[in-house]
């Protein structure tokens, strides 16, 4: 083996390893430590009288469990939000916010009549409030657990950041366990799954936001001044806006049947158009930032479709139980897959924008 | 702070350095006793310069490598001058008390072994 050959496979193997690291800290760090790390071989020799790589080929023991523990180590800092106030503790920081205020919202048994009012008003039939609350006293263990989300609300705009997160693990760790007693009986059927398991699943949403936030969020609580208070209309507005149009459509039934299932989508599509509109909009004119608008939306529409009317008007119309499947594709994409591909097309903007910077630019040598 | 990011610190007080200058050095600053590999130390640089406490000074390119330098930044300095003070005092209050139990430091032989003043939290 040539010292030239050898030296090839040892940067391949060190090349393998620090593929282990994230792909930013690579990009930051790969070709750098790669040319310590060939460098660095005073410690390091197999035999070699001459130190340097010389015929070396396997990376030292030693090293390799270093770089192994530094990459674990990458993966928490650059995979939980590297930078405090970055855009994914941004994202996180939002998302725990959002997300306790639109469950709280929605365990309000005056909401829940609010929703039914509007029922029956596009139905043209008379209110009757007690049906309202009837309907709360069927499931008083389920509401008092989202009720707890609103001590996490309030919780989530102070500087308590790991007692916000405690306490929405505390909401969330019996809701997972009531789901479970709900579905496990009605298993084999996903829409009963579909059906118990969706609050639970936002409660583990919110829960890991807020924890993402506890270890990496900004330094200062998102206020409810500015994007805080967008959010916080946006959602209100949202779920004014969007379950009793979705209720409404339950009333074109016969005609999106006509339609085909394709046509279904397309009416349920445009009829989500104009609310989605209506809040992106009114966010817009709060002064809400693009990324946080696009994640406040997202996550008060996918929670809207998922605890109201949208996916019940899904469950309606499709076939059984393919409906109920079908809510957990179209929430997760609308509430999780859109807000982080909104992040990752701010960072790429952001990082397009650094990157001329710093070649015209060269940082001042202040000695 | 660690042992490690301190060395790291020192080894960045006088002049920067590139990543493989900081490991040589901070092997020189132990007497060879801290061996540091590239995980740590680019585990280290990161956090620093996150914490806005070490800053890119340049960067080279050498036979296709590159090869970047780096330096404390001004909060980096102060908080290496307060690090050391703390040490230095935690050091003088360990030398007294073991100089009352009649142990002498600095340079002597205790047991065959010389005795480190340098103390790390």
């Amino acid at each position: 083996v040539t010292v030239d050959g050898a030296a090839e496979r040892l940067e391949r193997r060190y090349r393998l390893l620090l593929s282990c690291y994230p792909r930013a800290h690579r990009a930051e760090y790969g070709e750098e430590m790669l040319g310590v790390l060939l460098a660095d071989t005073s410690g390091d020799r197999d035999g070699d009288p001459n130190g340097g790589v010389g015929l070396r080929r396997w990376p030292a023991p030693a090293t390799v469990a270093d770089l192994l523990v530094g990459a674990g180590r990458a993966w928490v800092r650059w995979g939980s939000g590297r930078a405090a106030g970055s855009r994914w503790a941004g994202v996180a920081a939002v998302l725990g916010l959002a997300l306790p205020f639109a469950m709280a919202l929605a365990s309000l048994p005056a909401y829940r009549i609010m929703v039914l009012s509007w029922d029956n008003y596009l139905r043209g039939l008379t209110l009757d409030v007690r049906h309202g609350w009837m309907l709360e006293a069927t499931d008083v263990a389920g509401l008092a657990l989202l009720g707890g989300w609103a001590v996490v609300f309030v919780l989530a705009l102070t500087r308590l950041r790991w007692p916000t997160a405690v306490v929405a693990w505390l909401c969330t760790l019996p809701q997972l366990l009531l789901g479970a007693l709900w579905v496990l009986p009605t298993i084999p059927d996903l829409t009963g799954a579909a059906l118990h398991l969706c609050w639970p699943a936002v409660s583990v949403v919110a829960a890991v936001a807020l924890t993402v936030t506890a270890l990496r969020g900004p330094g200062t609580p998102v206020r409810l001044g500015g994007p805080a208070l967008g959010l916080v209309l946006v959602t209100i507005v949202e779920f004014v806006l969007l379950q009793p149009i979705t209720y409404a459509l339950v009333d074109l039934r016969p005609v999106a049947r006509m339609a085909g299932s394709l046509g279904w989508w397309l009416v349920l599509a445009a009829a989500a158009a104009v609310p989605v509109a209506a809040v992106a909009l009114l966010a817009r004119r709060i002064g809400v930032p693009g990324t946080l608008r696009a994640v406040g939306v997202a996550a008060a529409i996918g929670v809207a479709f998922l605890g109201g009317s949208g996916g019940n008007v899904l469950l309606d119309m499709g076939p059984e139980p393919a409906a109920g499947v079908w809510r957990w594709v179209v929430w997760p994409l609308l509430s999780f897959a859109l807000p982080v591909l909104a992040a990752r097309l701010a960072e790429r903007r952001a990082a397009l924008r650094r990157a001329p910077d710093s070649l015209d630019d060269p940082q001042p040598d202040p000695r | 702070m660690r042992e490690p990011t301190f060395l790291i610190m020192t080894a960045l007080a006088e002049q920067p350095q590139h990543g493989y200058g900081v490991i040589a050095d901070v092997g020189r600053i132990s007497d060879g006793r801290v061996r540091l590999r590239a995980g740590t130390l680019y585990a280290a640089l990161d956090r620093l310069r996150t914490e806005g406490l070490v800053e890119v000074d340049r960067e080279e390119i050498v036979d296709t490598r590159l090869r970047r330098y780096y330096r404390l930044t001004a909060a980096g300095v102060t908080r290496l001058a307060d690090e050391t003070i703390r040490l230095r005092a935690n050091a003088a209050a360990a030398t007294a008390r073991l100089s009352r139990r009649g142990v002498q430091l600095g340079g002597t032989a205790i047991g065959g072994a010389t005795a480190f003043c340098a103390v790390m939290a």
